[in-house]
């Protein structure tokens, strides 16, 4: 048996408006795939509709075989076997750090709890922790008595609402490491939500890229970043400008010429220009001049101007400094070739 | 959590009790509604319940709110028996019908024609006097006379008398509107409004008070509230008491305003013969006398030996209006007064 | 999903109708013609009655305010000598009923009582030599309330307080506020709700106060009710009165939900840690020492301590073999009728919780009206639909099986605790809202992703975190059912009667000094619980 989840076609509704359209994913066991989208963009209803705390108006959803939701079913939270951590993680105020992990693991004995206790506090190295209260902990550690909370009951699936956003930065990729290694280590099926990509990039072995309800492209994110199958993906995922081009346009012939698809001479596209698609080469005859910079620490992000007007975007060593306003030389190295007809 | 435990043990003893302690049954017994005070009828009732075994159940509270009760239970009210401590309720349960008429050759032979009603509807019990009390220092009894010369010029702002809203005080004007008719009676309540030492406020002892304490001259009482406070353990209040005089108004005219406590068989009375033995011996002669001791209120019977206290009043005339006409006239009483101001 | 939901309304409709149906049976006058008396009513004495109303809400609500939120921000907020003990000592006039402390002043304050008299034997005064407030008046029936109502809009206030975020009151004082500024501009504000609740409170206990206003003479709409009904004769309008106030309350609390529809009082973080106290030292300090402490000599120690004298000079007389039964009977109503309360207000809030929709909202508000409701035109209320309900029952028994059932439910402590309930759901109900709204409701999705049912979650989630608020719910409730009079003086059955009964009709006989020592018994018994909620409060915050 197999503990994949399968939605299929699943459509949510809130009254009249639709959060969720015709929404079909597969998540093979041991994946961690992540739901990524601009708010709004139905990824919570989607995984609420999943825990069970939504009603479907179509569609199915099954996990390891068993129908969790349909239009005429609704499998009530708590027997669905799925684990969740909350975006604002949840944790009984009336309750200390273990009494919230062993929440759920009722069924267990006594011994058995204490020892499972004991894994999870180790897993998540909250070990000193135990009989504190959720508010002396630190936003970090309550994140993690929440996800030791939600993993206490070995569910089937793990669900994880925006788990990292009210962390700081830094922490937050720490710890998206962290629970990426691990369900990893554990082969724990989760499905993450996030609005984050660098987030999405960091914990999933797949990505859903989500748009007004829809799914715009379920695959790993290096396939994700770098061949979006739409120009929704294209933009929202990592930076990058979308050029408007004809395979004869003067000037960009030149530099542009290989990325024009054979049999589309004389049709205008666009053409995705990521900023580490364009190099810096000091032997170039392609000067585009300089309208903004962004220093980054070890990346300097130039915008620079094509002759046309159009503006692209590039990545460069910091050490290379130029001011707005003057000229860099510039070469294209287009890897992958993402090319939109309009 | 200690408290949680506690709770927890104590509830159900406290539930059990209470259930346990709320109405005793008994295959003799008569039920009361009284709006006598409990504390002024219960020994009474101890003692009827030693002398016949008969049991009384009692349920103490104001007259009208008991009659509202007694309506609204209709045809199955346990009630036996209503009394009241005026005249008006009485009429009031007349009208509504929740009396029954009974024949008793004792209360009819006791209870003088003028103190019950004459179908055997509803009994007086006690009488009950509107008296005027004098500071005995400031006022000379001979410069008293009568309620309506209360009005006169020189008592202004030497009255204290209480709220138009008490029973007594509407009662006295109801009979004054018999009497002399609502327009007169307007103009008296109006010129005692006048004449009023203070806005209406407090009890009748807080009038006694006021005049002791030299706030007016005279206010007007029932005089078993003088008797309490001369009775009574509080020394403050003995003294005050010391300090005023009684008086008998109206004595050359139609006497003293005079007003009952009383009580009725109710209609669907389930002990109607229990009921009428108890009404019986609320007018015997032990009991009559126990008024006069206790609560120094005047007996309806002829001839008890009445306290000390009250022999010290001496006699005194009462007005003998028809005591279903203080009822009948009630609410214009108040109406009378609501005009005149009178708080 | 759907079944359980209808389910749920279909209980909650259930029980607001029993809980409303004596307001109905009220409100039903008005469908009734209004009769004469309105004219001689409105030409005579309507004016006044309103016109005291209002003064005495206006006079309470200020003082309450005064008192209540002063206590509270100075025991919340600041250090000064005395604090802990304020803490709890603040809410002991609570256990002081409205009419009883009314009893104890007049018989000090009055003209003839002991501190006038002092005061004309020092200065050889006589009467009219000298002026003296008026204890019996407007003014005084003011001062009365506020020293008793008070505690109920400390508590609330001061719970808010304890719970305002530390962060906003830090961006005020860093933003440049002082404590004062911070206190007007931040803390208020947001504690505005709860100040509502603990004003709302007070001011419908005090338009449905009788016996204070009664006693002083003030002619206020309640008076008005019963002199209508006892005076004139006229129940009907005594209804169509009560039906009016009723109105208004309504009116009144529609137009307060609509004002702050568009803000929200949510907390967005919970509270980390404490801000540190204030300190107040010297002047400051004693300052609000003077405060906290006049509230409680005036509105406890002082009247107990009259209590205290008179029941030592008529101990003998009230301690009769009845008056433990009275003391047991007071406190397993109170007992009975608070946790009758208690599983009301949890089952409407719940409700409420689950479905928040219209149909729901106006459920449960509706059921929350009887505290403004004088008790006996609740008690009237009751009686009417109890002896119906009876009478039909009897009716059918008799004719299908020739038995009679008599009056099964009238008269009996069922019907009485039921008036209590009606009376007083309004104190549990806001409370155990309050408490709910506390409970975010991610809390019951994650207790339900793991592995527990609605039920479970009520049981091992909300139960615990709502321990505090279910505790004060049953607290006041038992309080204010200890000092219940009115209706209780209807409906109780027969040889029933209880302490607030007892000191009543004492008073009523202007035996004030005899009904010292049932009246001081109140206030003992009510004391307990009162300590009770502290301890309970003290522990909510430690932990």
């Amino acid at each position: 048996m197999s503990s994949r989840l399968v939605i299929d076609n699943v459509s949510v509704s809130y009254g009249e408006i639709e959060a969720v359209k015709n929404f079909s994913l597969t998540l093979e066991e041991g994946e961690i795939g992540c739901l990524l989208g601009p708010s709004g963009c139905g990824k919570t209803t989607l995984l609420r509709a999943i825990a069970g705390f939504e009603s479907v108006a179509s569609g199915s959803i099954t996990l390891k075989n068993h129908l969790l939701s349909s239009a005429s079913t609704m499998l009530p939270a708590e027997k669905r076997r799925i684990g969740m951590v909350f975006q604002d993680f949840a944790l009984f105020p009336h309750l200390s750090v273990e009494k919230n992990i062993l929440f759920g693991a009722r069924q267990l004995s006594g011994d058995d709890k204490l020892r499972r206790l004991d894994v999870l506090l180790k897993l998540v190295g909250l070990e000193k922790y135990r009989k504190v209260y959720p508010h002396e902990l630190s936003g970090g550690q309550q994140q993690r008595v929440a996800l030791a909370r939600a993993m206490a009951t070995r569910p089937d699936l793990l669900l994880m609402d925006e788990p990292f956003s009210s962390l700081d930065a830094g922490l937050r990729e720490q710890l998206a490491r962290e629970v990426r290694d691990l369900f990893k280590q554990h082969n724990m099926t989760a499905l993450v939500v996030t609005h984050d990509q660098q987030e999405a990039f960091l914990i999933a072995d797949k990505v859903a890229v989500m748009q007004q309800g829809e799914l715009m492209q379920w695959d790993s994110p290096y396939a994700v970043y770098h061949s979006p199958a739409s120009r929704f993906v294209a933009q929202f995922i990592g930076q990058g400008t979308l050029i408007k081009t004809t395979a004869d346009s003067n000037g960009l012939n030149k530099a542009l010429d290989f990325c024009v698809l054979p049999d589309s001479e004389g049709k205008s596209q666009e053409v995705l220009i990521r900023p580490d698609d364009i190099i810096y080469d000091e032997s170039s005859e392609l000067r585009l001049e300089i309208v903004d910079k962004k220093f980054g620490g070890a990346e300097t992000v130039y915008s620079l101007k094509l002759p046309d007007g159009q503006v692209i975007l590039c990545a460069i060593h910091s050490h290379i400094d130029k001011d707005i306003g003057e000229t860099l030389p510039v070469r294209l190295d287009l890897q992958h070739r993402i090319i939109f007809p309009t | 959590m200690f408290q949680n435990n506690v709770l927890r043990l104590l509830l159900p003893a406290f539930l059990a009790l209470a259930v346990f302690v709320s109405t005793p049954v008994s295959a003799d017994e008569v039920n009361v509604y009284s709006a006598r005070k409990e504390k002024l009828i219960k020994p009474l009732l101890d003692r009827f319940t030693e002398e016949t075994g008969i049991v009384v159940n009692l349920v103490t509270g104001k007259g009208d709110a008991l009659l509202t009760r007694l309506q609204s239970e209709g045809k199955n009210s346990p009630a036996d028996l209503l009394i009241t401590t005026d005249a008006g309720r009485l009429y009031r349960a007349q009208q509504a019908g929740v009396l029954q008429p009974i024949s008793s050759q004792t209360l009819e032979t006791v209870v003088p024609e003028s103190l019950r009603e004459p179908t055997g509807l509803w009994f007086g019990l006690s009488k009950r006097a509107r008296v005027i009390v004098y500071a005995k220092d400031r006022v000379k009894a001979e410069e008293l006379s009568s309620y309506a010369a209360l009005v006169d010029e020189k008592w202004k702002g030497r009255i204290c008398i209480r709220s138009s809203s008490n029973i007594y005080n509407q009662s006295l004007v109801a009979s004054m509107i018999v009497n002399q008719g609502l327009e007169a009676t307007e103009a008296w309540s109006k010129g005692i409004v006048k004449n009023m030492a203070r806005p209406p406020q407090g009890g009748d002892r807080d009038q006694i008070k006021a005049v002791a304490a030299g706030q007016c001259d005279i206010a007007v009482v029932n005089s078993y509230y003088l008797g309490a406070m001369i009775t009574g353990k509080d020394e403050k209040q003995q003294e005050a008491a010391a300090q005023v005089g009684l008086f008998w108004p109206d004595q050359e005219g139609r006497g003293t305003h005079v007003n009952v406590s009383g009580a009725g068989v109710i209609q669907s009375a389930p002990n109607k013969a229990a009921a009428i033995q108890l009404l019986e011996f609320l007018v015997a002669e032990e009991s009559q006398q126990w008024y006069a001791e206790v609560n120094n209120e005047y007996p309806v019977r002829e001839g008890v030996e009445s306290s000390e206290l009250l022999k010290s009043w001496g006699e005194f005339k009462g007005d003998d209006i028809d005591m279903a006409k203080l009822g009948e006239f009630n609410a214009e009483a108040v109406k009378v007064m609501d005009r005149a101001g009178w708080k | 999903m759907n079944r359980s939901v209808t389910l749920w309304r279909a209980g909650l409709l259930f029980v607001a109708l029993a809980i409303v149906l004596p307001v109905l049976v009220v409100m039903s006058s008005l469908a009734q013609p209004f009769g004469d008396v309105w004219q001689h009513l409105a030409d005579t004495v309507l004016k006044d009655y309103v016109s005291n109303s209002l003064l005495l809400m206006l006079g309470v609500g200020f003082g309450t305010f005064m008192i209540g939120v002063s206590g509270a921000w100075l025991t919340s907020m600041c250090e000064f000598p005395g604090r802990r003990f304020f803490d709890w000592a603040l809410l002991l006039p609570m256990a002081m009923p409205a009419y009883i402390i009314a009893y104890t002043y007049t018989g000090m304050l009055d003209f003839s009582g002991p501190v006038q008299t002092m005061l004309r034997d020092w200065f050889g005064w006589g009467y009219g030599d000298y002026w003296f407030p008026e204890i019996r008046s407007v003014g005084g029936a003011v001062c009365m309330l506020s020293l008793v109502l008070y505690p109920y809009v400390y508590l609330i206030t001061r719970a808010a307080f304890l719970e305002q975020s530390t962060a906003v009151l830090e961006v005020s004082r860093s933003l440049g506020n002082g404590p004062w500024r911070t206190l007007c501009f931040v803390a208020l504000p947001l504690a505005r709700p709860a100040i509502v609740a603990g004003m709302s409170l007070a001011l419908m206990e005090t338009l449905a106060d009788y016996g204070t206003v009664q006693y002083f003479g003030v002619n206020t709409f309640t008076t008005g009710i019963f002199r209508t009904w006892f005076g004139l004769g006229e129940l009907q309008t005594a209804a169509q009165l009560s039906s009016l106030l009723l109105l208004f309350v309504f009116v009144l609390i529609v137009l307060e939900r609509w004002s702050r529809l568009k803000m929200r009082y949510h907390h967005t973080s919970s509270r980390q840690k404490y801000l540190a106290r204030v300190r107040l030292r010297g002047v400051r300090g004693a300052i609000a020492f003077a405060i906290c402490f006049a509230a409680i000599a005036f509105g406890f120690i002082l009247p107990c301590l009259q209590l205290s004298v008179w029941a030592i000079e008529t101990w003998e007389y009230a301690f009769d073999g009845d008056f433990l039964k009275l003391v047991l009977h007071s406190f397993s109503l109170a007992v009975m009728a608070s946790l009758c309360c208690l599983v009301v207000a949890v089952f409407l809030a719940y409700g409420k919780r689950i479905n928040n929709g219209g149909f729901e909202n106006i459920s449960v508000r509706v059921s929350g009206m009887g505290y403004a409701i004088p008790g006996t035109v609740i008690a009237v209320g009751v009686i009417i639909p109890f002896a119906w309900f009876d009478n039909q029952l009897d009716a059918w028994m008799r004719s299908q099986f020739d038995i009679s059932t008599g009056l099964l439910l009238s008269g009996t402590v069922v019907a009485l605790v039921f008036a209590y309930v009606v009376r007083f759901l309004s104190v549990s109900l806001q409370t155990v809202e309050s408490g709910l709204l506390k409970i975010k409701p991610t809390l019951d999705e994650a207790a339900r992703s793991l592995g527990h049912t609605p039920a479970q979650v009520l049981t091992r989630v909300h139960f615990p975190m709502l321990r505090i608020s279910m505790m004060t719910a049953l607290i006041l409730v038992f309080v204010d059912v200890l000092k219940e009079l009115p209706a209780t003086l209807i409906l109780r059955p027969f040889n029933y009667n209880t302490l607030a009964v007892r000191a009543y009709e004492l008073a009523a006989d202007e035996r004030l000094a005899e009904s010292a020592f049932p009246a001081l018994a109140i206030v003992l018994i009510g004391l307990v619980p009162v300590i009770l909620l502290v301890k309970a409060m003290n522990l909510q915050y430690r932990e």
